[in-house]
Order: structure tokens, then sequence, then C-alpha cells
């Protein structure tokens, strides 16, 4: 057995091309060709090298391209029903118009844009029959997971596509060595809109049906048709057996509505001995390619998927099957379907084990790591509480160690922040103003008040108010002064009484000075009588007693409760 | 034949991830349930630290309270009458012995009964504070002398004492009669006036009462 080289990248997959002629395994990784191989016939004996390569690599799926005779397609107009209904319709109709046992489905070509705008369809049906049925049980006894069935023709569409666009995007196909007549050519340059439909036949030789024709219009597929070459397998012979055939399909093609106005191109895939003999002037194509298979894998993109010499394009037909990624149609039979489901069970299960552990392993690392880092925190904390409880035998010695009474001394220290604050005494307010006494001035008498000591301040006026516009001051000073010896000049005593508040306000910085009026001195704030007709000098002149008595007040301190403090002791 | 043997397959591979499903949560369920008694006891321990801590604070506040207390000299004429409270006596005893000093004329005296403060910041688990507002009246010779008794009274007396209020004023002046009266031993009420102030004194609560920390 060779030893397949491990893939690098792509999926991995097998695509099993059946025909009356036998079967070609093509084993494949993303475009590259790994292994391919035939068998005559689905017998065990000619299988042995297939089960073989597919027991390899059991995880690798595998697809069945059918590309047998009995196969028939009829196009089918469904009425304007909905989605919903029109699945239901169409099991119907496969169920009325073809046989029970038959592989069926259908292709949806499109919808007509005009009239009551009714759904077209392809319906499909292959005989379930050998060798067919023969290779699906082969296929079904393998460990590999099967994708199910599909047909080559049906499947040909994105080939057909790609390999027409391709001829179209390039100056032309004339490096397919094959000469073209002048009418052909004028065909050619012809504006492809003026066409009304895109018609397009794909000739191919294959190895297990024979020729091969897809035709597809507007790259829908419409027709496909297998025949099997007729005389004696010459190049010569089978090129003609090719033109006949292409020339026959044209003509059929014309019930089905092509006419001369439309465009056409044929792709023919044929080895090269056969290109060499092959004409195909007479006809009406105004495109036509003859590629050989190792042309068209090249074209597409294939790696190794043929050598120069091949003849068939089998190899092409399954390998553009396994780089498509959106298969046409698929078909299937009850065991398969059966299979698949349970292989779909069985992948779910997978899927789902392989979410559910890893994700389940991670929360169970997560709690790990979260049982860690708790356990070397409580370590931290019982080292700390350990620390905490030396220090608290520690405090609680030095606790011991403290007077019998200190219950009353702690308490009698917070009493004292609380009452000592509201204390208030008058004596350094007296004996401050006494320094601004002399031999000439007298204290008749002194009114003194706190308007914040404690605790009335507490019960009668809240002490943050205390000094406060509005409010009274938190402590305050009536002295009567009594001004002896006066000279009788108002002037003068005025002079004296200023000089005297002078000093009382530069000793009470903290605290508002002012004096009373004064009998005898007309303030600016009082009115003033004087008679111009007696007096002979008109000037309001004042005369004062030798003795007056000036009521000074002293309040404060000015601000707020940082100064009250200083007051306290006044 | 196919069927049946890959329905074996999957029902073997499903049994086998299933099982495998069911040992992963199982040894999911006892870490998370083990997880859960170490952060019951994480938090234990934390709670306890806390609860140390927060004791380790209340010693060290009541010791440097204590010592902070212990370390104020004012406190020592606060508690110079062993805490007893209000003794009116005392006052009055003050009054009696020093009227003569300070040449009194006449003195009359008004004492509220005694009460206990209610104020919110003096609830003390050992003491309470008595409190009594005083209002003395009186004349003598002059206002030197008045505010020198006054002085003298406030000083004598333990606790707390903070004048509301004091109003002095000279009634007479001095003539010679006036001098002559002086002379001979007579004490002339030539300044008048009162003054009103709270007297408050700590009382330490009976001792059956348990003593706490201060908080």
């Amino acid at each position: 057995m060779r030893k397949i080289a491990k893939p690098v990248r792509g999926r991995r997959k097998f695509i099993l091309t059946v025909g009356e002629d036998g079967g070609i395994l093509v084993y494949m990784e993303g475009k590259r060709i790994l292994r391919r191989m035939f068998a005559s016939s689905p017998e065990p004996g000619d299988v042995k090298h297939f089960e073989s390569l597919l027991g390899n690599d059991p995880k690798a799926p595998i697809a069945i391209m059918v590309d047998t005779t009995d196969q028939t397609y009829v196009q089918q107009t469904l009425p304007p029903v909905s989605p919903l209904g029109l699945n239901k319709l169409i099991d119907r109709r496969l169920e009325r118009d073809f046989a029970a046992n038959d592989i069926k489905g259908a292709v949806k070509l499109g919808r007509s844009t005009e009239g009551r705008k009714e759904w077209q369809y392809l319906f499909i049906s292959v005989a379930n029959q050998p060798p067919l049925s023969q290779w699906i049980d082969f296929v079904i006894e393998q460990d590999n997971p099967c994708q199910g069935i599909y047909l080559l023709p049906v499947e040909s569409e994105w080939l057909i596509n790609k390999l027409s666009r391709r001829q179209t995007g390039k100056t032309s196909g004339l490096k397919l060595n094959i000469t073209l007549k002048k009418s052909s050519l004028t065909q050619e340059n012809q504006p492809a809109n003026k066409a009304k439909h895109n018609w397009v036949i794909l000739v191919s030789h294959n190895k297990v049906g024979g020729f091969r024709q897809v035709v597809t219009r507007d790259g829908k597929m419409v027709f496909t048709r297998l025949s099997q070459p007729v005389g004696e397998p010459s190049p010569g012979v089978i090129a003609g057996n090719i033109e006949q055939e292409i020339s026959g399909t044209i003509e059929y093609l014309k019930r089905l509505s092509y006419n001369q106005d439309d465009h056409l191109e044929i792709i023919v895939i044929v080895a090269h001995e056969i290109r060499q003999h092959l004409s195909l002037e007479n006809n009406d194509s105004r495109q036509i390619s003859v590629r050989t298979p190792h042309e068209v894998s090249e074209d597409i993109g294939l790696i190794k998927a043929t050598e120069e010499g091949d003849h068939f394009g089998d190899v092409i037909f399954a390998s553009s099957f396994g780089i498509n990624n959106k298969p046409r149609h698929r078909f299937s039979v009850a065991e398969l379907d059966r299979i698949i489901q349970l292989q779909m069970f069985n992948k779910g299960a997978d899927v789902l084990a392989g979410i559910l552990v890893p994700a389940i392993m991670l929360m169970t690392l997560w709690s790990g790591w979260q049982i860690f880092t708790n356990m070397r925190n409580i370590s931290f904390t019982d080292d700390k509480r350990h620390t905490a409880q030396t220090q608290i035998d520690a405090l609680e010695q030095s606790k011991k160690e403290l007077p019998p009474n200190i219950g009353e001394i702690i308490d009698s220290a917070q009493i004292n922040g609380v009452i000592g604050k509201g204390v208030y005494s008058p004596m350094k307010m007296i004996a401050g103003f006494s320094k601004l006494l002399d031999d000439k001035t007298l204290v008749k008498s002194i009114e003194w008040t706190a308007a914040s000591s404690y605790p009335e301040s507490r019960r009668a006026l809240n002490p943050s108010d205390v000094g406060k516009p509005g409010m009274p001051m938190p402590i305050e000073g009536n002295f009567s002064v009594e001004f002896l010896d006066n000279s009788g000049d108002a002037d003068e005593f005025m002079a004296r009484v200023n000089k005297f508040s002078e000093r009382a306000k530069a000793s009470f910085s903290d605290y508002n000075v002012s004096f009373s009026d004064i009998p005898g001195i007309t303030g600016r704030n009082q009115a003033v009588e004087v008679n111009f007709g007696q007096d002979k000098n008109p000037q309001p002149t004042q005369q004062v007693s030798k003795d007056i008595t000036v009521r000074y007040t002293v309040a404060g301190p000015k601000l707020e409760n940082k100064d009250v403090q200083k007051g306290r002791e006044q | 034949m196919r069927v049946a043997k890959l329905r074996v397959v999957v029902v073997k591979n499903a049994t086998k991830k299933l099982a495998i499903i069911a040992v992963s949560a199982i040894i999911m369920a006892i870490s998370w349930s083990f997880q859960d008694s170490r952060e019951e006891e994480l938090k234990k321990s934390e709670a306890g630290l806390r609860g140390d801590n927060s004791k380790i604070q209340e010693l060290q506040s009541y010791i440097d309270s204590a010592k902070k207390a212990m370390g104020d000299s004012t406190l020592v004429s606060k508690l110079a009458n062993g805490n007893k409270g209000i003794d009116r006596n005392l006052l009055t005893d003050s009054i009696e012995s020093t009227k003569d000093k300070y040449m009194l004329s006449d003195i009359s005296m008004r004492m509220s009964a005694v009460s206990k403060l209610q104020d919110k910041d003096l609830q003390k688990d050992n003491m309470d504070i008595e409190h009594s507002l005083v209002t003395l009246n009186f004349s003598g010779l002059s206002d030197e002398i008045l505010l020198s008794f006054i002085d003298q009274i406030i000083g004598m007396l333990p606790g707390y004492v903070s004048v509301d209020s004091l109003q002095l004023e000279r009634r007479h002046g001095v003539d010679k009669n006036a001098i002559d009266e002086i002379l001979h031993q007579k004490y002339l009420p030539l300044v008048g006036g009162s003054v009103s102030f709270h007297w408050m004194v700590p009382k330490a609560k009976e001792a059956a009462v348990v003593q706490k920390p201060a908080s």
C-alpha cells in the first residue's frame, strides 16, 4: 500500500463516481488530489483497494457521484404557491410521477417573471438498481461518513459555469488549438447581450459512463444525455461519435426553445488524440472550446488531479464537485438517511462532549484556583489573627495595669472636653478693661453676660450660631466709665473719649467696642436747632459738664467658633 | 447491517461521551462544594480578623484615652472632691469663711435644686454630672474687693463653674463720712452686685455598675 502524504491543509474527502462501466474513487484534500483509483464493478473482489483507501482515513466523508444511464429529467411548471406549500406539492408530484424505489428529487430552475409567476422545477429520478444500488451498499458498509448521493449532470452546473466564464474572460479559446470557421469567429464577436439565452453544451468522454452531455441554459441545467461510443474505439471514430452527439443535441435543444438568436457555447473534454480528429465547424455554435482533461484541471486550479496523457473526464467532474462548497442537490435513500442521522447524532455527541467537557474542566480549574487562593488567604488571615491575638493579649495586660478608677478618669476627661468648651469667666475681660483706666476715669458699673455658657447655651441657643450676624455675641461686657475733671469744652472732652476708645479697641482687637451717646454732645444722628435772630454767634457750640459718664460695650469675639474659644477666658 | 452496526457504535460513543461529561460534572460539583466550604471558612476567618482588629482599636483607644486622661493635670482639680457631686455645704462654708476677709456688708445666695445634666454628650458609663445654678447678691467696699471675692469662691469650688452674668455697680461715693465709718470697722455697701453661675460637678455612679470601655 502506498503511503499517503499527510494533508497539510483543507478538508479531506472521498468522491466516488459510479457508472455502468465501474467506479472511480477520488481522494482529495482541498484542491489537491491525493489518490484516484478505478474499479470495474462493486463486486467485493474488485473494490478491495477502495476499501483499503477508505479504511486509511475513516473520518473523511464520502460522496457518491452518479453517472449512470437511467436518469430521468422532467421539467415541470408548478403553481405559484408559498415555499412551504411548494415543498409538499413537490413531494406529492415526486411520489406520483416516479417509482417508490427510485432515488428522486427536484431542482429549482427559477420562477417566471411574467404571467402567474409559476415555479420552474426539474424533476429528477434515478433508478435504484445495480450497479448503482450495489455501489450505494458498498459505501454504506464503509466506516466513512456518507454525505449523500449526487448526480453528475446536476452538479456539473458549477464546472460548466466556471469553464464558460473563463472562456468568456479570456481573449479566446485559440490556445485550445482548434480551428474555427470564419463564420464562427464572426458569430463569436457579436455582442452576447443580443442573445435571448445563453446555452452551454458540455461534452465529456467519461470512463465509467461514456459520452456525458450536459446542457445549461442561463447557468441552469436543462438537459443531459449519456451515450456509449459506437463502432471501433479509435480516436477518429470517437471524434465522429462526439460530433454526431452534439449535432443531435442541438437539434433536440430546438425543442427546448433554442433558436438562432441565442448564444451557444460548446465545451468538449476529450483526450488529445480525439481532439485532433474533432471537427465542429458545421454547427450553429458561436463559441467552441475543446480541452483535454489535464487542461481543464489546470484551468480550474486542481492540483495533481490529472496527467497530460489522461483520456477521461471523470476525475475532473469528481474533483470540481469536491472543491465546490455548494452542491446543487443532495439525493438519498432511506437507509443512507438513517445512517446519516446516526452519524449526525454521533457527531452531535462528539461536539456536545467537545464543548461541555472543556467547559467543565475550565470551570473545575477555575474552582481549583479559587480553592487554592482561598486556602492561601485563610492561611494568611490565620497568621494575622495570631499576631492580632498577641497584640490583644499585650493590650489586655496594659489595661489591667491601669488604675482601678480609670473609667472615671476617662469619663472625666471626656466630660472635660465637652463642658470645658462652654465655661466662661468675666475676670480676664474686666482685668483688661481696668488697665485702660487712669486717675481721671472711674468705672461706675459693670454688666457682664455670656450668651453661650454651658449648659444654658445648649438648651436655649445653638452654640454654632453665637456671634453670627443678628445673633448675640458670645460674651458682652458693659462698662459705665465716668470721665472726671473735664474743662467743659466739648471738643476737648470728645478728644478724651476718642482716645480712650482707641485704647479700648487696641486692647480688645477681637471685639467690637462701642460707646453710648454722651450727655450734652450732639451727634450727627441728632437734630440741631439754632436761633439766628437772637444768637450773636450762630454756630452750634456745645458745653459739657465736669464729670460725664460714658457707657462702653465690649462684645465678641468677632468671628466664628474658632475664635469663640479665645473669649471663654475673657 | 450497517445501520445496526452504526447504531451500536453511536450508542457506545454517546454513552462514553455522556460518562465523560458526567464524571467531569461530578468532579466539578465536588470542587465547587469544596470551594464553597473554603469560602465560608475564609469569610469566618476574615470576620474574626475584623473583630480582632476592632478589639485592638478599642483597647488601644481606651488605653490611649486613659493615658491622656491620666496625664491631664487639669483633671486633678476637677476630681478633687473624689467625684462626689455637688456639696452645697462646701459653697456655704466657703462663703462663710471668706465674707469677713473681703469685708462684705451683706451677701445672700440662691441655689437651684441639684439635678443631673441629661445632655447626650455627657452620658457616661461611670460618671454623671450634677448641676446647680447659683446666684450670689452682695455688696462691699470696692469693685476690686468684690471681684477678688468672686474669684476666690469660684476657685474653691470643685468641678466646673461657668459664669452666666455679673453686675457690679457703685452705689455711693467715698466722702469724709464714709472714710470715717470705714476707719471704724464698718463695712459700707459702696459697691453692690450679683453674679450668676452654673456649678457642675462630676459624680461617680454606683460601684455596682460595671465599667465599660469608653466608646
